[in-house]
């Protein structure tokens, strides 16, 4: 009995030592956070402005419904030039309603409070987070404001992009971005990147209508990928440079890959003005 | 981590007072050790392939020195590389004390800490072992402890890191492992013919995260396991004049180096069966090794830090043609058979003559696994058929007879036939066939004079080509005069030429003095490049041409 004891403690002790980690083959590769460095780049890149309208909405913002048919329409209207981003403030507004999943991201929150005070009411949006006067144009997109988007789109493009998407494996993702400077550009830019996805249905709060189910939710912004203002463009600024980086990145395994597009953006670090954006498929 | 001086002062200067008092006597203990003192002076030869040495003299020394005091014992390793001798890893440049110890070994519990060395069964998933000619050192610094709580069981237990040059590994290697002799623990099997003992063990090694980089796509990284473990279970047999060793071991997933970074599971298993009596011999082998390479850090390409070992089972030849082809194990995957016959026809037969004849007849044959690849850096890499053979790899036959022809003269016999793939050593080519025929005469001519004269052939279909530039290529003579005088001075001169589609005329002269437990040889001549091996592990060899010295003794 004595030996069975001793032999007993030293098998639990034996099972103390079992250490070993078990990989899961969809584990086996993970992202690193590592970006590509910065090359000439030899693509093709029209010199098209576009629009860039990120619009700040919620559930429970009883408007934010005739927002989005406002910019459906200038959607219609426009086609690719105009790329829009819907952010989920990080506000009541944006809280979900029932057990609907959660669309706001800590990113669009940082947007949403550099540009926004905390009394700022929904909707809202920002058109290439253009200065009017000074001070940032915030703009109440319950009505059209396509004259302000024709302004921007008959610009002429001080930068030029286009991105590319592919999937390397699964929710793993490669990105590649193209810049071309048509203009001489003597600040620093950035380059950001960040996913958003169509056709999520939720409830949604409707003036006159009440809390409505299957609303749904186009252009929410459900990743970015980049830091929130987005990693420096490494280039002379001189015109006629062209540039590109690659990137990976792993989309959030609650997106649907099939209702999601890549839109890149090219701000002026300093001021966060955007000069141009870029929208592919994944 | 370095080597920390300050750690074994106190233990270094017992020892030197033990030499002080002429190595008797400290506290009723004794001191006891040895030295060994290698040199070597070689000079740019551009046939055969040697460098000039910059130093114009290399060479490793070292002194263990042991102190023992009843149960206690301690003990350190004094090591010099001034500079490495060729073919030894130039890390190894320095010196200083490169090994130290306490232990204390009682009936029933023994204890070590320092560095030390240990073995799990084979050793296929734990063995820390040292060995001079391959300049191999994978002692494991930390604790080591044997525990014996009753007659028939033994448990290990250790933990510590691996020795790694003069440094020591970043990987932590923690291991426990027990062993039960049936026979001891139950009474009535004591004096049974049939005897059993079974043991198990564990190891697992902890090693910190670091970025690999996806090779598919940089922006993604391998998710690699901190912790792999290896566990393996053994049972030895025997009844009568039959014995029978088994092993099997395990390893979870071990992404490195050495598998190019997959997440296989890895395994060896290996079965040995043996019959004996007098005048006869006879064992069959088989191993089967797949992604088993375990070392404590999994960046390290060369020969250090191998947690485990994985046995050889091809057998290690003496003779210099028979030996140009070592085996070197494919821890990454292998599997193999080997047969081995001794036996001594009896005086007065037909075979045996007036003073009997021994036979010895040796087959082995390894091959790759049959694999079907899935992917590189990053995947489960490649599945298996099974037990099914893959690429030929080695094969090696042999027989041996020796007989004594008179009183004074002993003849012995040898021919050997190899197939040898130079994938095993990294290259892509042509199998080598070789045929290898030796004599070997032995003449005593008087008691403390003898005389041997050897001679060996080589006949391979391999052909020296300057783009793979193998020296071992072609068809080589040998031959070799020894004189063994006064029974303290022996004398040597050897030729190895290559006299067809090959190149080298390798000749070697030596000269050796024993006295007492002090040896010292003088060599002169020229040394192919090539593997050297032990146990089917291996170190590269360069060519050297010049003088070499030798000198051991011990106390």
């Amino acid at each position: 009995m004595k030996k069975i004891k001793i032999l007993s403690i030293l098998a639990a002790l034996a099972l103390s030592f079992a250490a070993c980690d078990k990989i899961d083959s969809d584990q086996y590769v993970v992202f690193s956070g590592a970006y590509g460095t910065w090359e000439n780049s030899e693509a093709t890149i029209p010199a098209i402005q576009r629009a860039f309208v990120e619009k700040y909405t919620g559930v429970r913002c009883v408007n934010c419904p005739k927002a989005d048919e406002v910019l459906h329409a200038s959607a219609e209207k426009y086609g690719e030039s105009l790329v829009i981003a819907a952010v989920h403030a990080p506000n009541n507004f944006g809280k979900p309603l029932h057990k609907d999943p959660d669309l706001r991201i800590e990113k669009g929150g940082v947007w949403f409070n550099e540009f926004f005070s905390v009394s700022q009411g929904l909707p809202c949006a920002l058109l290439n987070r253009a200065n009017g006067s000074g001070n940032l144009d915030i703009i109440q997109p319950t009505a059209s404001f396509d004259e302000k988007i024709d302004a921007v789109l008959g610009q002429t493009p001080q930068v030029s992009l286009i991105c590319k998407s592919s999937c390397v494996k699964d929710l793993n993702y490669n990105a590649e971005v193209h810049l071309q400077f048509n203009q001489s550009v003597s600040d620093q830019l950035t380059l950001t990147l960040f996913v958003i996805e169509d056709k999520i249905y939720t409830w949604q709060d409707k003036n006159g209508e009440g809390e409505v189910e299957n609303y749904e939710q186009n252009h929410v912004l459900r990743q970015v990928i980049t830091d929130a203002w987005g990693v420096d463009v490494e280039a002379d600024g001189n015109q006629g440079t062209k540039r590109k980086v690659a990137l990976s990145y792993e989309l959030r395994s609650d997106c649907n890959a099939e209702n999601c597009h890549l839109i890149a953006i090219v701000s002026n670090k300093a001021n966060k003005q955007i000069l141009n954006a870029a929208e592919c498929k994944l | 981590m370095k080597i920390n001086y300050k750690h074994y002062t106190l233990l270094a200067l017992m020892a030197c007072a033990g030499l002080g008092a002429n190595a008797q006597g400290i506290m009723g203990g004794h001191v006891t050790g040895n030295i060994q003192l290698d040199g070597q002076i070689s000079s740019a030869d551009s046939i055969i392939g040697a460098q000039d040495v910059p130093e114009k003299l290399l060479m490793n020394a070292r002194a263990d020195i042991l102190y023992t005091n009843g149960d206690f014992s301690a003990g350190m390793r004094f090591e010099a590389y001034q500079n490495p001798i060729l073919g030894f890893n130039a890390k190894y440049k320095g010196q200083g004390i490169a090994n130290y110890f306490a232990s204390y070994n009682g009936e029933r519990l023994s204890v070590t800490v320092g560095n030390f060395y240990d073995q799990f069964g084979s050793g296929m998933i734990l063995r820390a072992y040292e060995d001079r000619y391959l300049g191999l050192d994978n002692s494991l610094l930390g604790i080591d402890v044997v525990m014996r709580p009753f007659d028939g069981v033994t448990i290990k237990a250790l933990a510590g890191k691996q020795r790694y040059y003069w440094e020591y590994g970043a990987g932590l290697v923690r291991g426990i492992d027990g062993e039960v002799n049936f026979n001891s623990i139950i009474k009535s099997m004591a004096d049974s013919k049939f005897r059993f003992t079974m043991g198990a063990g564990f190891v697992s090694k902890y090693e910190d995260d670091q970025t690999i980089p996806y090779p598919e796509n940089p922006s993604f990284k391998l998710n690699l396991p901190l912790n792999v473990g290896a566990t393996a279970i053994r049972a030895d047999l025997s009844y009568g004049n039959w014995g029978l060793q088994c092993e099997s071991a395990f390893k979870g997933q071990d992404p490195s180096i050495m598998n190019d970074y997959i997440y296989r599971k890895g395994q060896a298993q290996m079965i040995n069966l043996t019959y004996s009596q007098k005048g006869l011999s006879a064992n069959i082998q088989a191993k089967y090794v797949d992604n088993m390479s375990f070392k404590s850090v999994r960046s390290e390409s060369g020969e250090m830090l191998y947690i485990n070992y994985i046995p050889s089972i091809t057998k290690q030849h003496t003779y210099a043609f028979l030996s140009m082809y070592p085996y070197a194990t494919q821890t990454t995957g292998e599997m193999g058979l080997q047969a081995d016959l001794m036996y001594k026809f009896k005086k007065e037969t037909l075979l045996g003559g007036k003073y009997g004849t021994d036979i010895h007849l040796n087959g082995s044959v390894i091959t790759g696994l049959d694999t079907s690849r899935i992917g590189g850096a990053g995947t489960y890499g490649y599945t298996t058929a099974g037990f099914t053979p893959g690429e030929l790899y080695y094969a090696d036959a042999s027989l041996e007879v020796a007989k004594k022809l008179n009183s004074k003269l002993k003849l012995t016999c040898t021919y050997g036939y190899q197939i040898f793939n130079p994938i095993v050593e990294g290259h892509h080519g042509d199998l080598h066939h070789n045929h290898v025929v030796v004599g070997d005469l032995t003449w005593k001519l008087n008691k403390k004079n003898v005389l041997r004269f050897e001679a060996e052939w080589m006949g391979s279909d391999s052909k020296y080509d300057s783009n793979v530039d193998d020296k071992r290529c072609g068809d080589w003579i040998m031959g070799l005069v020894e004189y063994n005088f006064t029974s303290a001075w022996f004398v040597s001169l050897s030729d190895q030429y290559a006299y067809n589609d090959g190149v080298g005329n390798y000749y070697n002269l030596s000269v050796g003095y024993t006295h007492g437990a002090t040896r010292l040889q003088l060599g002169y001549g020229k040394q192919r490049e090539g593997l050297l091996c032990i146990g089917g592990v291996c170190r590269q060899v360069p060519a050297s041409n010049g003088l070499t010295f030798s000198l051991t003794t011990s106390f």
